[in-house]
């Protein structure tokens, strides 16, 4: 029960005016910044970290972690609202969000939405109580051959499972431990890739390449392919309108998908790498398959909202487990985060709980803080963010671009790094036009420094003998699960195939206890379709089971309008 | 372009085709080339110390020549024929409706600008040169709507100092403007 203690103590500590304040702020500038077409969490905590540089360390985490949630759950609102996932991660929502939107219930699909946040958000930090201080006593034992392996093993989770084209993947990563070399050498102190600049010599900032990639680098990319030209439609929503708040029956239907997406998605995103977006997927496909009615999914059913919006805010909770334990981001948005924290003299890692435990629980709390505030604040401005939605990108595009210079600039006063920030940008644009994955570059970019300490005293424990690797437990362990992440593609289909067959199954027996709707339903193993023809989000169109919905698509493999068919 | 001739050529002979380099292929012959002085300078640092320690080369060798073949490799897969292009693999959602097209002038009218509010941003002050750069953009992007535009342009970078400068003590350049 100490751990209860320790979240007890942490959140009583955090409970001052000003915190409350920051932590408002915090949610409603992550929510401005989340309902901004394009801009996701990570660009948003990107943005936003300049903000946090006079406040003390206490104040910028409480902050950080209000941002955070504040723009995990802005790109909810433009799901339901606009048909546009403000990130991958709420891809899932547009599938039964929009239409029921289009049903005119914006209002219940929002307020469910943000009870499913909370919902997960707090039962992923009470998980994160549990299991941070276990993996932080199992990463106390790690040595550097197993923290180095740890590093190869998030970057290649990522570039394995979220990533389109894994060589392209994991080319950027290797862009973003070029970048990360750039400067003095911690072992000897020689200069290197500095070109003779003094600003180089600390090496390449985090925030300019961050803010680049995502900020700038979204901005660009949405202009090139006409989001300017866009003509905006939405579904508009009041709190004072009729219907607004959820019904008996939607809180009913919620209550199974949200407890079962809580734990899912806090599962999944304690894995590096796999993130909010793969939880959001796996919780719709679970929630469509064991439905008794899954021909309501993609038509407005409250299941498929409130269950992969209560995975992908678990697996933001989730994702802290590494973050904190081992130093290891798993997603672009965290490692903009691990950045913020290390600007602060916190290095996350095994011995962060053991010797700065009020920062470990004051951040823990504040993201259940975070949660509450995120609650009230949703459900009582929805109508305030939905109209942010609204303003045309032709606008927002130039005050995003001029955020981004000035947010750059303040963080150490240096117009180099805001020309590296604009040339980040474009690389950003041009990742983004032919398949790289600039979180990738952005994570290698923070754990870059790790990573080569961590060789490099692996290589003086060994004597400059790659053997060791095989010679310790735990680093054999980790290797082994590198090699069963690279065979995942080979062996997932496989894997899927038999997960579909058992939950059709129970999808089955669970519809047989209802007369007259057996026939509707396949029959297992063949899955490839659901009552109404639908096609599953785990099939593809030849019937064979294949990835979930690919980011853009509806669960039909329809392709998601694109801001420009905002109607 | 001129390796990409050669290889198309090269490869003719053994029966496997390539095609004319896609806007990916052309993307990866200047990864390929700035890894490759990347690689380059890494072989001019040290492998290892005198003290037989690990030398500031170590790592960035190791990267560089990971770099190489990763790109060659998908270099020359982009090059094959029936090889996707960036677009075509990233399907409508990434890359838009082909109705609203492409618009490549438009954001390199917009990259301009931004260089240019980099470039103005120490000398002329924040408040100014953001004016100037909001001016720009929006008379570019929001036609019609000049009252929004003026609007716009004229307070968003007041309170944007006022938010930074003033309330959070951020050290934004005054340049034309007295500091407030």
């Amino acid at each position: 029960m100490d751990v209860f203690n320790d979240l007890g103590q942490g959140i009583l500590a955090l409970l001052t005016i000003q915190n409350i304040l920051l932590l408002g702020a915090g949610v409603m500038m992550g929510m401005i910044v989340g309902v901004m077409p394009g801009l996701g969490p990570s660009a948003g905590l990107a943005i936003l970290l300049p903000l946090t540089f006079t406040l003390d360390p206490t104040g910028a985490v409480v902050m950080l972690a209000a941002v955070y949630y504040g723009a995990m759950y802005g790109g909810t609102i433009t799901s339901v609202l606009i048909n546009t996932p403000g990130e991958s991660a709420t891809v899932a929502s547009t599938f039964d969000g929009y239409p029921m939107a289009k049903q005119g219930r914006a209002g219940p699909a929002l307020v469910m939405a943000a009870v499913a946040s909370f919902v997960a958000g707090t039962i992923g930090a009470l998980l994160i109580s549990v299991a941070a201080p276990v993996t932080a006593k199992v990463a106390a034992s790690f040595g550097p051959p197993e923290l180095f392996l740890i590093v190869i093993l998030g970057l290649l989770t990522l570039i394995v499972i979220v990533g389109k084209n894994r060589l392209l993947g994991a080319l950027s990563a290797l862009i973003g431990f070029g970048l990360a070399t750039v400067g003095i050498d911690v072992g000897g102190g020689a200069q290197r890739y500095t070109f003779g600049s003094t600003e180089l010599i600390n090496g390449i900032d985090f925030i300019p390449v961050a803010i680049g990639l995502f900020g700038v680098g979204e901005v660009l990319h949405t202009l090139w392919r006409g989001g300017h030209l866009e003509k905006i439609g939405y579904f508009s929503i009041s709190v004072r309108g009729r219907g607004f708040w959820p019904t008996k029956e939607d809180r009913r239907e919620s209550r199974g998908p949200i407890l079962r997406g809580s734990f899912l998605g806090f599962a999944v995103g304690t894995a590096p790498g796999a993130g909010a977006t793969v939880a959001s997927l796996m919780s719709y496909n679970l929630e469509k398959s064991i439905d008794k009615k899954p021909e309501r999914f993609g038509k407005g059913a409250m299941a498929g909202l409130a269950g992969p919006e209560a995975a992908n805010n678990a697996a933001s909770a989730g994702a802290m487990v590494p973050l904190l334990t081992l130093g290891i981001p798993g997603s672009a948005a965290t490692a903009v985060l691990i950045g913020g924290f290390l600007m602060w003299g916190l290095q996350p890692g095994p011995l962060l709980m053991e010797q700065n435990p009020e920062f470990a629980w004051g951040l823990i709390a504040s993201m259940y803080l975070g949660n509450v505030m995120l609650l009230i604040i949703n459900i009582f401005f929805i109508p305030v963010f939905a109209s942010i939605a609204r303003v045309p990108f032709r606008v927002l595009a130039p005050i995003i671009l001029m955020i981004c210079v000035v947010g750059t600039f303040t963080v150490n006063g240096s117009i180099i790094e805001v020309a590296i920030m604009l040339a980040c940008g474009l690389l950003g644009f041009f990742m983004r036009r032919y398949g790289m994955s600039p979180a990738a570059l952005v994570i290698a970019l923070v754990l870059g420094p790790l990573g080569e300490e961590t060789l490099r005293q692996t290589m003086l424990i060994s004597d400059g003998s790659f053997g060791i690797f095989l010679e310790r437990g735990t680093s054999v362990v980790l290797i082994a699960a590198m090699l069963f992440i690279v065979a995942v593609p080979l062996i997932a289909p496989r894997i899927r195939r038999g997960i579909q067959r058992t939950l059709a199954e129970v999808a089955r027996r669970r519809a047989a206890n209802r007369p007259g709707t057996e026939q509707q339903l396949p029959a297992p193993g063949t899955g490839s379709t659901v009552a109404g023809g639908e096609q599953s989000p785990v099939e593809s169109s030849s019937g064979a089971p294949s990835d979930p919905p690919a980011e853009g698509q509806t669960p039909a493999g329809e392709p998601l309008p694109s801001s420009g068919e905002r109607r | 372009m001129t390796s990409a001739v050669d290889e198309s050529e090269a490869a003719a002979g053994t029966g496997r085709r390539l095609r004319r380099p896609s806007g990916r292929a052309i993307f990866l012959g200047i990864v390929l080339v700035i890894v490759a002085v990347y690689t380059d300078m890494a072989f001019d640092l040290e492998w290892r110390t005198q003290a037989g320690r690990i030398g500031p080369g170590y790592f960035p060798r190791i990267i560089g020549i990971l770099g190489l073949v990763l790109t060659l490799a998908l270099l020359v897969i982009s090059l094959r024929a029936g090889a996707v292009d960036g677009e075509e693999e990233l399907g409508d959602e990434e890359t838009g409706e082909a109705d609203l097209g492409r618009h490549p002038g438009t954001m390199l009218l917009v990259v301009t600008a931004t260089a240019v509010l980099v470039a103005l941003f120490t000398s002329l002050g924040a408040i100014v040169s953001c004016a100037i750069f909001l001016a720009a953009t929006l008379f570019l992007l929001n036609r019609g709507h000049r009252v929004t535009n003026v609007v716009i342009s004229l307070a968003l970078p007041v309170l944007m100092y006022l938010l930074f400068q003033s309330f959070l003590n951020a050290g934004l350049p005054d340049g034309l403007l007295p500091r407030f």
